[in-house]
């Protein structure tokens, strides 16, 4: 019969059993779901490249204009802060908000925050930092719409010059293994190259500045469309990593565990071949006395 | 390009590529109003209105495209149209949109939801167009 701390010994592997058959069924969907985050990521490239390119067109036949969005503001700085909505993906979420701390503490201007995804949104909660917009339940699957729902109120007041700029804290997805979390300033707006010397070479309708205040505006959106795409992608491949980690250690824990079980088990049954023999033994000692007496 | 009369044609959306191929002919209404793209337009950039495009191929077939408003260019015997939204007509189903409708409208009864805010929107452009 088993003692006390080999049936201890024998949950605690059953429960690292169980836990590790968890992180690996997370690991696999994290995984499936990368597939799926990186495709989105590459069907919106041409939708992007185009835009940049008319961009750089439209920009570079406007002499003298100066688009409002390219243009800096006086007032506070809006940091659009994304993490995501749920745990166990290692660093993602507390690097993003380190950064913040960093971007905050060094900022020379007031800092505003637009916060995404629930962690984010406990962390401000925590430290008593108001947002002037919170997101939630978006990071998974993100869409362009709500970039646009995110952005429209910003963009308007960055027009307006109420806006000193507009800055992006997210993860950037650069591959399977390599995510950074960076800054990406999205206003004002930064085309490269310099301002337009020659005039256009096309119709536009219905005017110049116009198309180009439109391209620049839904090139924004598409930047930070883009960038939200980005950081599903780097959460999934955080959390799979994480979680291939966690079953990694649970293996190894497993082992350790089975070891020590197999041990005391062993120690267990010498002990009490120890005590059978020692009983036999006296026992034997026993009878040859009493033999010994009677004679 | 086999046939002189086509040009190349792109319709795209920040989610991706909508429609890609040769075609001879595209309508759709700009700012200015409607206009027809065909092959050797001049150089144009226009802004492009909430409408229902028409592609006609160079095989006499046509098919349309929702576009929830965006920038039209076209130069070089290719066009490309950078829209907001854009979904080919013939993938939306009239009680897949209904259902979706309903869906998030009680969504948005609930709570400020962004997204079912979002989806509303597109689903009345579907709707009011087709």
């Amino acid at each position: 019969m088993p003692g006390g701390r080999e049936r201890a010994l024998r949950g605690r592997i059953k429960s690292v059993n169980s836990t590790k058959k968890i992180t690996k069924a997370m690991e696999l969907i994290a995984a499936s779901r990368i597939v799926k985050a990186v495709s989105r990521i590459s069907s919106a490239r041409p939708y992007y490249r185009e835009m940049s390119a008319l961009a750089g067109e439209l920009r570079a036949s406007l002499p003298g204009y100066a688009p409002a969005l390219m243009g800096g503001g006086t007032g506070p700085h809006v940091v659009i802060v994304v993490t995501a909505d749920r745990g166990l993906c290692g660093s993602y979420n507390s690097a993003a908000i380190r950064e913040y701390d960093r971007f905050a503490a060094n900022s020379p201007v007031p800092v505003e925050v637009v916060g995404i995804g629930r962690k984010v949104e406990t962390y401000f909660k925590y430290r008593k930092v108001e947002t002037i917009r919170q997101f939630n339940n978006i990071t998974q699957y993100p869409t362009v719409e709500q970039a646009r729902a995110i952005l429209n109120p910003l963009l308007k007041r960055f027009s307006a010059g109420e806006l000193f700029g507009v800055t992006v804290i997210s993860s950037r997805f650069y591959s399977i293994g390599v995510q950074r979390t960076e800054r990406t300033r999205l206003l004002p707006m930064d085309l490269g190259g310099d301002t337009a010397t020659v005039g256009p070479d096309f119709e536009a309708e219905p005017s110049i500045e116009g198309a180009t205040d439109l391209v620049l505006g839904e090139l924004v959106v598409a930047e930070l469309f883009g960038l939200l795409l980005e950081a599903a992608a780097a959460e999934h491949a955080a959390r799979q990593a994480a979680m291939k980690s966690a079953t990694d250690n649970a293996t190894s824990l497993v082992k350790t565990l089975t070891r020590v079980m197999n041990r005391v088990r062993q120690d267990a049954i010498t002990t009490e071949i120890t005590e059978i023999v020692g009983g036999a033994e006296a026992l034997r000692q026993a009878a040859r006395k009493k033999v010994g007496d009677e004679r | 390009m086999s046939d002189a009369h086509e040009f190349e044609l792109v319709i795209a959306n920040p989610e991706g590529v909508v429609f890609e191929g040769p075609v001879v002919q595209l309508l759709l209404r700009s700012a200015g109003g409607d206009i027809a793209f065909l092959a050797g337009h001049g150089p144009y950039v226009g802004e492009v209105e909430v409408c229902l495009a028409v592609v006609q191929s160079a095989d006499g077939t046509s098919g349309q495209v929702v576009v929830d408003g965006g920038v039209v260019r076209a130069g070089g015997n290719r066009v490309i149209v950078l829209a907001k939204d854009a979904e080919l007509s013939s993938s939306i189903e009239q009680e897949s949109l209904r259902r979706r409708r309903e869906r998030y409208e009680s969504r948005l009864q609930e709570l400020d939801d962004v997204t079912a805010e979002a989806e509303l929107r597109g689903l009345e452009l579907r709707g009011a167009l087709l």
